[in-house]
């Protein structure tokens, strides 16, 4: 994924960084759903 | 006694409360055909209306509740890669700002989807700066632009060259990363489309950037605006080179 030419592009072309991390995110979990 | 009556009249408050809710007045919604490819959109009108086309639940979930995608978790794998069209037609009383109330309203009546808030471990990632030097294409922004109201972003294409340089754009074409009147929380934005997950900024960039073109040196005498350009090649060629290739 770290070879990836978005990756790259970001390294390269912009000077910055993209690392794999992990988070504690807040999300919304889907209990119920139907087709409408 | 006195219990059960509180509650009673507890319940029927909320249950008066949901009743008065604004809801949509009607919605046209059907399962999207065509283009696969082809990518979607969704917007709250000025009116409140809602309009989406060839929307996942996912990407409809997380507007409602003003999250990001991959803040949507467990959706049916039967309906995950279902695309809906929308035309949903507000109240006289409503205002775009009554819109993702609206939507999760919408969303509950016709999808009946139930949510439930949780805490979870998410794989994401972070982008800071790779030294201490901005790449050749991130340039602080030379122009002084009022924002423009309703400032396009289009991250399907290069946008022509003719076009303002004090309109926002930000992109990704598969090999160049264009960036104008942007600044690092849009490429965010723009790296969470692409990477389907979430970006944490920690670059503590502040400030709006363009794409390279080393500004003033390349501005041709007695012309005061920098030069507008959008490829790898601009940054040795003249402004007017460039601008009208």
């Amino acid at each position: 994924m770290l070879d990836d030419p978005l990756f790259e592009a970001i390294r390269d072309q912009l000077g910055l960084e993209l690392k794999p991390t992990t988070i504690d995110l807040q999300v919304v979990k889907v209990v119920a759903l139907r087709r409408p | 006694m006195l219990r059960i009556l509180i509650a009673a009249l507890f319940a029927s408050h909320v249950l008066a409360a949901q009743d008065h809710e604004l809801r949509f007045a009607d919605a046209d919604i059907h399962e999207s055909t065509g283009n696969e490819d082809q990518r979607g959109r969704a917007e709250f009108l000025p009116s409140g209306d809602f309009t989406a086309s060839r929307q996942s639940v996912r990407q409809l979930i997380a507007r409602a509740y003003a999250l990001r995608e991959s803040q949507v978790v467990d959706v049916p794998d039967a309906l995950a890669d279902a695309r809906f069209d929308i035309y949903a037609r507000a109240p006289e009383a409503a205002s775009a700002f009554d819109g993702p109330k609206m939507l999760r309203r919408l969303l509950a009546d016709r999808f009946g989807l139930v949510v439930r808030d949780e805490q979870r471990k998410q794989p994401a990632y972070t982008l800071s700066r790779s030294g201490r030097r901005l790449g050749r294409r991130l340039h602080e922004a030379t122009a002084h632009c009022t924002p423009m109201p309703g400032s396009v972003i289009d991250t399907t294409r290069e946008p022509s060259n003719d076009v303002n340089e004090c309109r926002q754009a930000f992109g990704w074409n598969g090999s160049t990363i264009y960036i104008r009147q942007s600044r690092i929380a849009d490429l965010v934005r723009l790296l969470e489309l692409e990477l389907r997950s979430t970006v944490v900024d920690r670059s503590g960039l502040t400030g709006k950037y363009d794409p390279t073109c080393s500004p003033q040196a390349s501005v041709p005498a007695g012309r005061s605006r920098p030069p507008v350009c959008w490829t790898t090649r601009c940054s040795k060629r003249s402004a007017t080179s460039s601008v009208s290739s």
